[in-house]
């Protein structure tokens, strides 16, 4: 017989078939032994595609769900389980458990099929390798790696253990790392029956990642928290630094007494650095809760020598700021004899008649002018901003007077330009109508679904609400007359309500994508809307933001120190009152925010569209370069709106939200303001209260920043 | 509580054991007993006759016992075969210069090895090859009849006994003929017996390397090992 079918000459034969057809069978590699080619399709459903493996558990089979055009892994069970009642009960319940898991470091379970008597199961397929397959590939990870890869670890596991579903056979060949480094853990539940089967019936050994009680059929939580650490130590054994608080948990995960372990992988994924946390929470597409992201600690730490010095060279770079500022600004170039108060008194005489209100103000038209005007009965504004302007009230009335001055009391024909009406709220609110909507939207959805930051919102809509009912005050025009100052109140009130509203929805929509892409640069943010001005990442990120607000002003001037370049006029209407720098620190903070998270979420939206960081960057750069170029538009402004748009960039990427946000805002606060190192200047005063200011907050940051 | 049916690793227990160790000696035994026809052909091919060579191998299985031979388990090649081949030699060498007779009458401790039908089934050896071959024949073939009559307790095991006779003439390769006359047979479709010849071949090649790699020192022998025994078979 054994000569006749396969053509071997052997005069023997082992129980009657030809012994050397049986050697060669057992030549076979185990990918002969595939049951099913590629191409066969199972339950009209399951393209074969490759046999990946063959475990304990049975053969494996990458195959396409041709229904839902996804690939995945279909597990063939065992006969021994197949053909036996409880065990495949059991199989089923450990399907019907872990299918419950959804976690990106956990392989997904799907389903349980059945072809031709046979179970399968449907599980997600990964491309990769197991790990103890990497680790003797490589020998040794690297230490990051390898952090990144036990901390995805722990979070596979604690997810499942939050759903108390007990992986029972925790162990390097049942962790998959899959094409992109990440972990994930797999066999929930199944790999455990099949030990457990063989244990029965087959020699195998002991598992070396089991638990003690486990040998005893005792399997809990605390058995998985066992193996896991094991599996810990071996993957950090070569590493040098691994954090105090975690090699101690990892020793108490291997305790005998189950009592004296951790009491889920959730607790020893709590002794991870919070920062690999974040990561992780990213990686794995996971919103980290504001706490999370608030106790997190940033990458880029400042040593005490380093803010020391960055405090030094901020106050020198101040110092220039102050200095250059007098050189290049129209204000600067321009001798101001008169002080706003003596302008307005010798207005008043030039105009004459009694009047029951007045107004004043500078403007650069383009020469620096002096404003005023008076009317008989109390001017109600109908500016944004509740200022008097030449149009606003309408001068109308019998009795109004409008002048113009030269700064030193020279009198000048009005120049009534026909200034841009200010869009109507209703023609501002039809046209952001759609925005808020949507906003509103995604507002609800985050809300629901526990992503989004309420507390937050309502701190940032509180603290917008404040800043702009105090902008109200130092900017607009007040009257004695109640029922006039009431309505340019309730006005002001009413818009900075609506203004806090639209902060508040906007918060809500965009905060949580930001925290989910992104939440490293919002530590700082966090811990400030938390209230902890003290705290030092909060110190590190006002320090170096007046820093990089400061490189910023001075590129400004820069800008306006080239010969033949316009000069600088943004601080002029800030000569009108002494206490203007107050209505301007109290505009920009919010302003500065406002552009901040925009910007942020510009930039994240734009990757997220354009899949590439660079060109999305470059995208947001030149856009900012465009605007920050404002009027002139010469070929220097766009370079140096690129310059200031790319210190924007870095700032956000390296230091975060609230470091641009500060920078933003001392670049526009400091732009916007007269400053002079003429003590002799009537608005020395304005000097001196900033650089007092700024100074003051330097000081409070530097303290914090060296408390720790 | 395991199968002792199952106790396969016992080489590699030997092997890695000290030479005192009790346990490492009975499994010795446990294993030698199942291989004692190769013994006996061996030492037939010698030029023993049936009854000297009976007592000779029974004589051999006594200094197993005795633990004789366990140092010299060769750690550098480390398989089974060999050791148990180089340990008859060397028995018999020694035995070549004593009085045979006498030592036997001596009352050696006799193993209870039951060499049965040991004459007939070598009536059938065919001539030509060297008491080396011959050894190392009935090795390979003492392995498949291991290996076979596992797979046959397993599908009785499962009351599949009639599956299994019906089957087991298609393990080593398929047979059109064969096939439909089983298919028809078993009342199988010919998808489902596929599927049942794939399973049985891929458990019989499961269970042969599992039996082989239980000879052997390491895992990376199995291969090589498999390839030496299927040449020893076509001699």
């Amino acid at each position: 017989m054994p000569s006749a079918e396969c053509g071997h000459r052997g005069s023997e034969t082992a129980g009657g078939l030809c012994p050397q057809c049986l050697f060669e069978l057992a030549l076979k590699s185990s990918e002969d032994f595939a049951r099913f080619t590629p191409g066969t399709i199972l339950n009209d459903r399951f393209q074969i595609t490759a046999l990946i493996g063959r475990g304990g558990m049975g053969e494996v089979y990458r195959a396409d769900d041709l229904k839902l055009g996804q690939p995945v892994a279909l597990k063939f069970v065992p006969l021994a389980i197949a053909q036996n009642g409880e065990l495949l009960q059991r199989l089923y319940n450990e399907v019907r458990l872990g299918r419950q898991v959804a976690h990106p470091n956990v392989c997904r379970l799907f389903d349980i099929a059945d072809y031709e008597g046979h179970p399968f199961i449907v599980m997600e397929f990964v491309d990769g390798e197991n790990l103890e397959a990497l680790m003797q590939r490589v020998g040794r990870l690297p230490q990051r790696k390898a952090m990144d890869i036990a901390r995805e670890i722990c979070a596979g596991l604690a997810a499942s253990h939050d759903r108390e579903v007990i992986h029972g056979d925790l162990k390097p060949a049942n962790i998959m790392i899959d094409g992109r480094g990440h972990a994930r853990v797999s066999d929930f539940g199944l790999s455990a029956l099949t030990a457990d089967m063989t244990r029965r019936t087959l020699i195998a050994g002991t598992p070396a990642y089991m638990a003690p009680e486990q040998r005893k059929g005792q399997m809990s939580v605390r058995s998985d928290v066992y193996a896991l650490g094991l599996v810990l130590e071996e993957l950090l054994k070569s590493i040098r630094n691994v954090p105090s608080e975690l090699r101690d948990k990892i020793e108490k995960c291997l305790a005998i007494d189950p009592a004296n372990r951790p009491a889920s992988a959730r607790d020893v994924l709590a002794a991870f650095p919070s920062g690999d946390l974040l990561d992780a929470a990213v990686a794995a597409g996971e919103t980290p809760s504001p706490d999370l992201v608030a106790a997190a600690e940033p990458s880029i730490r400042l040593s005490r020598r380093l803010a020391t010095i960055v405090f030094g060279a901020v106050l020198v770079g101040m110092a220039l700021v102050v200095f250059t500022k007098q050189r290049v600004s129209l204000e600067g170039r321009t001798s101001l004899p008169y002080s706003p108060t003596i302008l307005e008194r010798h207005a008043r005489r030039l105009a004459g008649a009694a009047a029951a209100d007045h107004a004043s103000w500078f403007a650069a038209d383009p020469a620096i002018r002096f404003y005023y005007r008076q009317s008989p009965k109390p001017m109600a504004s109908n500016d944004p901003d509740g200022r008097v302007t030449l149009n606003e009230p309408p001068p109308d009335l019998p009795g109004m007077v409008a002048l113009s001055l030269t700064p030193d009391g020279a009198i000048v024909p009005v120049v009534h330009v026909e200034e841009k009406t200010p869009l109507s709220l209703t023609v501002y609110y039809v046209l952001l109508a759609p925005l808020i909507v949507a906003g509103a939207f995604v507002a609800r959805r985050n809300i629901r679904s526990g992503r989004g930051d309420p507390r937050g919102a309502r701190r940032i809509a509180a603290w917008v609400f404040i800043c702009r009912m105090l902008f109200w005050v130092f900017a607009a025009h007040h009257t004695r007359v109640f029922v006039a100052e009431f309505a340019s109140f309730s006005l002001a009130f009413a818009k900075s309500l609506m203004y806090a509203a639209e902060v508040w929805i906007g918060y809500l929509a965009v905060e949580p994508y930001i925290r989910r892409r992104r939440p490293k640069t919002i530590i700082g943010w966090k811990r400030l809307l938390e209230g902890r001005w003290t705290d030092p990442i909060v110190a590190r990120d006002m320090l170096l933001g007046a820093g990089f607000g400061v490189v910023m002003v001075l590129f400004e001037e820069l800008r306006r120190a080239v010969p033949g370049a316009a000069p600088f006029t943004v601080a002029v209407p800030a000569l009108s009152s002494q206490l203007s720098w107050l209505e301007l620190l109290f505009y920009f903070q919010t302003r500065a925010v406002f552009y901040s998270l925009f910007g942020l979420f510009l930039l994240l939206l734009l990757r997220a569209i354009l899949r590439k960081t660079l060109i999305a960057s470059a995208v947001w750069v030149i856009a900012l370069a465009v605007l920050l170029a404002q009027a002139e538009q010469k070929p220097l402004d766009y370079i140096l709106g690129a310059a200031l748009a790319l210190i924007l960039l870095l700032v956000l990427n390296r230091y975060g939200l609230l470091t641009c946000a500060v920078a933003f805002f001392w670049y526009l606060f400091l732009t916007s303001l007269p400053l002079t190192t003429d003590v002799h200047r009537w608005y020395i005063g304005t000097t001196i209260a900033v650089v007092a200011l700024f100074a003051a907050s330097l000081v409070v940051s530097l303290r914090s920043a060296l408390a720790t | 509580m395991p199968d002792p049916r199952f106790h396969t690793t016992q080489w590699t227990l030997v092997f890695s054991a000290a030479a005192d160790d009790a346990e490492a000696g009975s499994a010795l035994n446990a294993l030698c007993e199942k291989y004692w026809y190769p013994v006996y052909a061996f030492i037939r091919r010698q030029g023993h006759d049936a009854t000297e060579a009976e007592d000779l191998t029974q004589a051999f299985y006594a200094k197993l016992i005795e633990k004789e031979y366990l140092s010299q388990v060769d750690r550098n090649r480390g398989k089974f075969r060999t050791f148990l081949l180089a340990s008859v030699k060397h028995f018999l060498y020694n035995e070549h210069d004593r009085n045979v007779a006498k030592k036997r009458g001596g009352g050696a401790a006799h193993v209870p090895i039951d060499l049965t039908g040991a004459d007939e089934r070598y009536a059938s050896e065919q001539g030509g090859l060297s008491p080396e071959e011959i050894f190392e024949k009935r090795c390979a073939l003492s392995l498949l009849d291991t290996a076979l009559q596992r797979l046959r307790e397993e599908y009785i095991e499962r009351d599949d006994l009639r599956q299994f006779e019906a089957l087991a003439p298609l393990l080593p390769g398929d047979s059109p003929d064969l096939y439909e006359k089983v298919a028809n047979d078993l009342g199988m479709s010919r998808g489902a017996l596929r599927v049942a010849i794939h399973r049985m071949r891929a458990r019989f090649r499961m269970i042969l390397r599992e039996h082989v790699a239980s000879l052997v020192a390491a895992s990376d022998q199995v291969d090589e090992e498999i390839r030496h025994l299927m040449n020893a078979v076509t001699m």
